[in-house]
């Protein structure tokens, strides 16, 4: 009887795994954008015109964000080529700025706060 | 012989038990949709295939959208530009797609998205100081105009009906210095200064 009772047991406790494990996968990706990649700048307070900038590499399809900043506020984020010149480059007036591209070239990712206001957050790059 | 059926009931309470915090889940990013509609007026109509964001596309905006919400909201200057929640549903995004393979995305909470300015808008240049190669904006149902200061020109334009904007100034306009919103009086209700860094 004791046997038999062992599989009624074990069956809601597989089924409850796989369930869980099929919701993890499909959060999965939603963790990996919201974590993965490299902290270049902050998270810390952004005066005026500060920037900040990841040295060079090539940034091939990866997403340059400058994010999770505390007021609706303008933000750069571009590529720059080690010829100088800029790739990717835009400003917004948000709370997430980012930008990303196919460009296989060498370059450096940067951000930067040209507002007028002072806030937090922080730039990341990531694959996309 | 009496394991199968048990093992599928087994696996219905299972679902049963898990389906209130989904329900819970659907009731909240709903609420957050109709928060969204208001901001954009695109996000109030329905949804027609050309809305679909390309994955290839999704792939690269800056934070995980709700493909599922998604709106197209204007075509031109070499660029499709579109609206959508976040996957949480605690920001509303435009995102620019351009022929060249660039994806650039503006992120706000709904209740800010347009709300300050009564547009969003992201400004695509070729560095600091330069004059903008687009202007990309999405504008609330208030707005029947944008006005966009150069330093050498001034140029008014209506978005569509989804509240999209798609302007590419030429080379000749110079630097992009502000960007100001007009209600159908004609009265101004924003202006935002374009940074020049």
């Amino acid at each position: 009887m004791a046997g038999m009772n062992r599989p009624l047991l074990l069956a809601p406790a597989v089924a409850l795994v796989a369930l869980l494990a099929s919701l993890a996968m499909a959060t999965a990706p939603v963790s990996a954008r919201t974590t993965s990649g490299i902290v270049y700048a902050g998270p810390k307070t952004w005066l005026p015109g500060w920037d900040g900038e990841l040295g060079y590499g090539t940034y091939y399809r990866y997403v340059n964000v400058f994010e999770n900043r505390s007021i609706n506020s303008w933000a750069r984020v571009a590529y720059i080529l080690e010829t100088g010149t800029w790739t990717c480059s835009f400003t917004s007036f948000s709370t997430r700025t980012g930008c990303a591209d196919s460009d296989t070239r060498r370059r450096k990712a940067y951000c930067k706060n040209n507002d007028t206001q002072t806030y937090t957050g922080q730039c990341r790059v990531y694959p996309g | 012989m009496p394991r199968l059926p048990r093992l599928i009931g087994a696996t219905l309470v299972c679902v049963v038990a898990l389906a209130p915090a989904g329900g819970t889940r659907a009731v909240a990013a709903g609420s957050h949709e109709a928060r969204a509609s208001a901001v954009v007026p695109a996000l109030a109509r329905a949804r027609v295939p050309s809305d679909r964001i390309p994955s290839r596309v999704v792939a690269r905006t800056a934070v995980h959208l709700r493909i599922s919400a998604s709106r197209r909201i204007a075509v031109g200057a070499r660029a499709r530009l579109f609206v959508a929640p976040s996957i949480d549903g605690k920001l509303v995004c435009l995102v620019a797609s351009s022929r060249n393979g660039e994806v650039a995305t503006a992120c706000s909470p709904p209740a800010t998205f347009t709300e300050q300015a009564g547009f969003a808008v992201l400004i695509g240049d070729t560095g600091p100081g330069t004059a903008p190669t687009r202007v990309l904006a999405a504008v609330n149902g208030r707005v029947r105009a944008l006005v966009l200061a150069f330093e050498s020109s001034r140029r008014q334009v209506t978005p569509n009906p989804d509240g999209g904007v798609v302007y590419a100034p030429g080379a000749a306009a110079g630097r992009l210095l502000s960007i100001s919103s007009v209600d159908a009086a004609g009265a101004t209700i924003a202006t935002l200064r374009v940074p020049s860094g």
